[in-house]
C-alpha cells in the first residue's frame, strides 16, 4: 500500500492504518529500535509505542514520507528507553556516540545556537553535499544505527570500505562544524 | 556538546534523506573477471549458435530444393497460425493505455525520482496523469543500451507519439527514449516536456512493452 493511502487511513481513524504500517515498516522499525536498545523485548515494546505515537500524532500531521516519519518516532522512543535502562555497558548506540564525538571540538556550543536550529541546517547542508552512496552510508550508521556489517551488506561493499567512508565523513563533518563555530 | 547531542540532532535531518537511506538499493557491480568470463561464455554460445544456424540454413535450402522438385503443389497456410505482435508506437501506446487502466495515477508532487530505484514514467496527452512501473537494474541497462543503439531521427511522415515517456534512474536523472543522448536532453529532479527527436526502434518498443506489462 502506498504511504499516502496509509496516512489517509490514520486520518480516517481506521485501525487498519497500524496493520498496514506494521506490514510495510515494522521490520525496519524493529531493527532500528533493536540497534539502540539492544534487546528484542524492549524493541518490541518500543515499536508498539511508536504505533501508538503515530496514531496519536497523525490527525495533526500529514507526513509525506511515512517511512522516515516512523523512523524518527521509533528512534526517539528507543533513545528514551535506552536512557531509562541506563545501560552501563558499551554496546551498539554507545559506540556510535563515541564515533560522533570525533566530529566535535573541545568547546561547548552556546545553547542559543543549538536551539536556533543552526546545527540542523549545517547537518542538512553537509548531507546535501555528499553523494547519494555516502549519504546513505552516513545515515544508515548515524540515524538508523546499523552495524558496519549490515551497511556493507546493504550497500554491496566491503566492511573496510564502509569504515573508511565513515572515517572520512566524520573528519569532513568535523571541519564543517568547526567552520560553523559549533 | 557531546556525541549524544549530535546523534539527537541527526534525528531531525530532512526526511527526504531519511527516506532515501531507507529505500536505497545498491547497484551490484560485477567484478571485472566475472564480466570477462560472461563475455567469453556468451561469445562461445554465439559462435555455436551461428554454426548451428548456418548448418540449418544449408539443410533448409537443400531440403527446399528437393521438396520443390518432388512436390510442386502450393503450400496451404496453417489455419491456427498466431498473428505476430507488431512493435509499433500504436501497439506500445495501446499497452500503456491498458496498463494505466489498472493503475492509480501518481501524485505529481511525489514522483520519487531520488529513491534509488529506476522507473519508467509515462503520461498521455489527453489526461495529463502520470503512471509508473519500477525497473530492475537489468531492464534499465537494456533500455539505455537500446536507446543509444542506431538512433534514427523522427521524420514528418513518422508515427507521432501521443504519450510522453521518461526513464528515471533513481538518482534524480531523467531522460526520454524519444530524445538524443545529449547532455541538454537529460533532466534532474523533475520530468520535462519535450518534442520527440527520435523514432523508437522495434526492439526498444518491444522492451518498453515488456517492462510495462510485467
Amino acid at each position: 500500500m502506498e504511504d499516502k493511502q496509509i496516512v489517509d487511513l490514520y486520518w480516517a481513524r481506521n485501525e487498519d492504518a497500524i496493520t498496514q504500517t506494521s506490514v510495510k515498516y515494522g521490520k525496519m522499525m524493529h531493527a532500528t529500535s533493536h540497534s539502540i536498545v539492544g534487546s528484542h523485548e524492549d524493541a518490541e515494546e518500543c515499536v508498539n509505542d511508536a504505533y501508538l505515537a503515530a496514531w496519536n500524532s497523525m490527525p495533526e500531521n500529514r507526513p509525506t514520507y511515512l517511512g522516515a516519519y516512523m523512523a524518527k518516532i521509533i528512534r526517539n522512543i528507543s533513545l528514551n528507553r535506552y536512557d531509562r535502562n541506563h545501560a552501563a555497558k558499551r554496546h551498539g548506540v554507545q559506540v556510535v556516540f563515541e564515533e560522533l564525538e570525533e566530529c566535535l571540538g573541545d568547546y561547548e556550543t552556546p545553547e542559543e545556537q543549538y536551539e536556533s536550529g543552526c546545527l540542523r541546517d549545517v547537518l542538512n547542508e553537509f548531507l546535501a553535499g555528499l553523494g547519494e552512496e555516502k549519504r546513505v552510508v552516513f545515515l544508515r550508521r548515524y540515524f538508523y544505527t546499523d552495524s558496519i556489517a549490515d551497511i556493507a551488506q546493504r550497500m554491496q561493499i566491503s566492511e573496510g570500505k564502509v569504515k573508511t567512508m565513515l572515517f572520512r565523513m566524520r573528519a569532513q563533518l568535523a571541519e564543517v562544524l568547526k567552520e560553523a563555530g559549533i | 556538546m557531546n556525541g549524544r547531542r549530535l546523534y539527537d540532532e541527526i534525528g531531525g535531518v530532512d526526511e527526504r534523506f531519511l527516506q532515501e537511506a531507507a529505500t536505497y538499493r545498491a547497484r551490484r557491480k560485477a567484478p571485472t573477471w566475472r564480466v570477462a568470463l560472461i563475455a567469453a561464455v556468451l561469445a562461445l554460445v554465439g559462435a555455436l549458435l551461428l554454426g548451428t544456424l548456418a548448418m540449418s540454413v544449408g539443410i533448409a535450402i537443400v531440403g527446399g530444393i528437393l521438396h520443390d522438385a518432388l512436390s510442386p503443389a502450393p503450400e496451404v497456410p496453417e489455419q491456427n497460425e498466431e498473428v505476430p505482435v507488431s512493435y509499433t508506437i500504436a501497439s506500445m501506446e495501446q499497452t500503456l493505455a491498458q496498463r494505466q487502466g489498472n493503475m492509480q495515477p501518481l501524485d505529481a508532487d511525489d514522483l520519487r525520482l531520488f529513491n534509488g530505484s529506476a522507473q519508467l514514467i509515462w503520461t498521455d496527452s489527453e489526461s495529463g496523469e502520470y503512471y509508473r512501473v519500477w525497473l530492475s537494474d537489468s531492464e534499465l541497462g537494456d533500455l539505455l543500451y537500446l536507446m543509444q543503439k542506431d538512433p534514427k531521427d523522427i521524420s514528418a511522415d513518422s508515427e507521432q507519439p501521443a504519450y510522453r515517456i521518461w526513464i528515471c534512474f533513481g538518482d534524480g536523472t531523467v531522460v526520454s527514449p524519444y530524445l538524443k543522448a545529449d547532455a541538454g536532453n537529460a533532466g534532474h529532479g523533475q520530468l520535462f516536456d519535450y518534442d520527440p527527436e527520435l523514432e523508437l526502434s522495434g526492439d526498444l518498443i518491444k522492451l518498453i512493452m515488456y517492462c510495462v506489462e510485467t
